[in-house]
């Protein structure tokens, strides 16, 4: 049996993430009380929880609402995963064989085809076991701690998948990011790797918050991205035929 | 180790009812080493030992065996999980990785009073450390590691919380150990060095000594759970922190 108030923030944040909840809406308790059939002692303390994840926020008169998507978030989330994905990159280029690197190239080819018929939820499937393989060899502690940043980054990736360039563009040049990580794993290049992840994080994060508010640079997604390629510009995306 | 639970609760005098206060307590109580790894407890020994109702009880076991502080026997008992050296070998990953980029950020920002207020917890985590308080001292240690990574946003700042929850088990217990061997004082001095980089706002500096810090703290962990630990994961993860990088990405 699992318990009452992780159930309901389970809810609410599956909610939240996928957009059933919209950013910046009132989370009023009464509300979501009704709407969860749940009651209100429970809500409150699960509202509190995400509060701390960064996904609901209190006002100064005391009431919730659903954290609105945010340039601070935005850069908070690819900072740690800049800096996280970079580390479990380094330590799992070493470890994979013919096995992993035959897995990872099936992995791109579902996306390829998925990206082909425009199944842009299909898609996401594979596209996270993707990313989860390339850093499981740190850990498991490590791989669930960045598997929850993860879904915390759908609400912004959707963002920068769906309303902004178009899908199949946006999609393109993830992809070929994609390509030259898998490269580099395959020649145990675990630099080139680690700035290859580095660039694709920091990539949907300036674009992201390019579209929130244009005014506002992301100066530490910038900083963290010249940690692990030796600039803070993004790279040129990288040519087909690599 | 007795089979019978210690008799009364940690703290009676705390009233936080809720799931998240009691779920507190029983990771207070697991730290402190009172929920045994050796010993499965029943929920109504629990529930009993705790003075509250077996419901939210159930439900603070829920999440701490999400926080894998918490195992669930077979028989349906709980007992506190081992520690082991993989595991804080990760934990290490994670806080030498998240805590050096909230330092590097942190330190530019640092104000006069930011100085002071570290120097007093300095100070005081010092004085507790001479007279051997080693529960008090994890207050101002912690507040002083916080206060340095303190410029980062709610999601960062609740990742290095969980991280110091999740390996002050591992301090206590190894603590434990030191304490009856006698503590050295490469802690200490390893926190005034890391304070005097930060009076100099030299950021990536600072950020070096917090993770050559932790990695020194949490490599001698991992090897008094495992002699014969090998220590490649964390100098790696050292490496790839505090050096630069300039792949020719094309």
């Amino acid at each position: 049996m699992s318990g009452t108030v992780a159930l309901i923030r389970d809810r609410l944040r599956d909610a939240i993430l996928s957009g059933k909840l919209p950013p910046g809406q009132p989370a009023t308790q009464a509300d979501l009380a009704e709407r969860f059939g749940v009651s209100r002692t429970p809500l409150r303390e699960a509202l509190r929880m995400l509060e701390l994840e960064g996904l609901v926020v209190r006002g100064s008169n005391g009431r919730f609402r659903i954290s609105p998507l945010s340039i601070g978030q935005i850069e908070d989330l690819a900072v740690m995963r800049i800096n996280l994905e970079a580390v479990a990159v380094t330590l799992t280029v070493p470890q994979f064989g013919h096995a992993e690197h035959a897995k990872l190239e099936g992995l791109l080819a579902q996306i390829e085809r998925y990206a082909l018929v425009e199944d842009w939820v299909g898609i996401e499937t594979p596209h996270r076991d993707f990313h989860q393989m390339l850093v499981s060899g740190a850990g498991d502690r490590v791989t669930a701690l960045l598997a929850q940043l993860w879904t915390h980054a759908t609400r912004y990736r959707t963002v920068a998948f769906q309303q902004l360039e178009g899908n199949a563009a946006g999609w393109g040049t993830s992809q070929l990011e994609h390509r030259a990580i898998v490269a580099a794993y395959e020649a145990y290049d675990a630099e080139m790797a680690a700035g290859w992840i580095a660039a694709h994080i920091a990539r949907a994060a300036i674009l992201v918050a390019a579209h929130i508010d244009p005014d506002h640079p992301v100066t530490r997604v910038h900083e963290s991205l010249q940690r692990y390629t030796g600039t803070p510009d993004l790279p040129e995306v990288p040519s087909v035929d690599e | 180790m007795s089979e019978q639970p210690p008799a009364g609760p940690p703290d009676k005098g705390r009233r936080n009812t809720g799931v998240t206060g009691l779920r507190d307590r029983l990771r207070d109580a697991i730290v402190a080493g009172e929920i045994p790894a050796n010993a499965g407890r029943t929920q109504a020994q629990l529930a009993e030992f705790f003075d509250v109702s077996r419901t939210p009880l159930r439900e603070a076991l829920r999440m701490l065996e999400l926080e894998h502080l918490i195992i669930r026997e077979p028989n349906g008992r709980f007992r506190a999980a081992d520690l082991s050296a993989d595991e804080i070998e990760q934990l290490a990953v994670t806080a030498i990785t998240l805590e050096s980029a909230a330092v590097r950020l942190t330190v530019p920002d640092l104000t006069i009073a930011d100085d002071a207020r570290l120097e007093g917890l300095l100070a005081e985590s010092l004085r507790l450390a001479e007279v051997g308080e080693w529960n008090a001292y994890e207050v101002p240690h912690r507040a002083f590691h916080m206060l340095l990574a303190r410029n980062v946003g709610t999601m960062h700042t609740e990742q290095l919380n969980r991280g110091w929850d999740q390996s002050i088990r591992y301090r206590q217990a190894f603590g434990r150990v030191a304490n009856a061997a006698g503590r050295d004082s490469a802690p200490q001095r390893e926190h005034r060095e890391i304070l005097d980089a930060a009076l100099a706002r030299d950021a990536d500096a600072t950020a070096r000594l917090v993770a050559l810090h932790h990695r020194r703290g949490m490599g001698e962990i991992a090897t008094s759970l495992n002699p014969d630990y090998e220590t490649s994961t964390l100098d790696k993860t050292i490496e790839i922190i505090t050096e630069d990088h300039h792949p020719q990405l094309a």
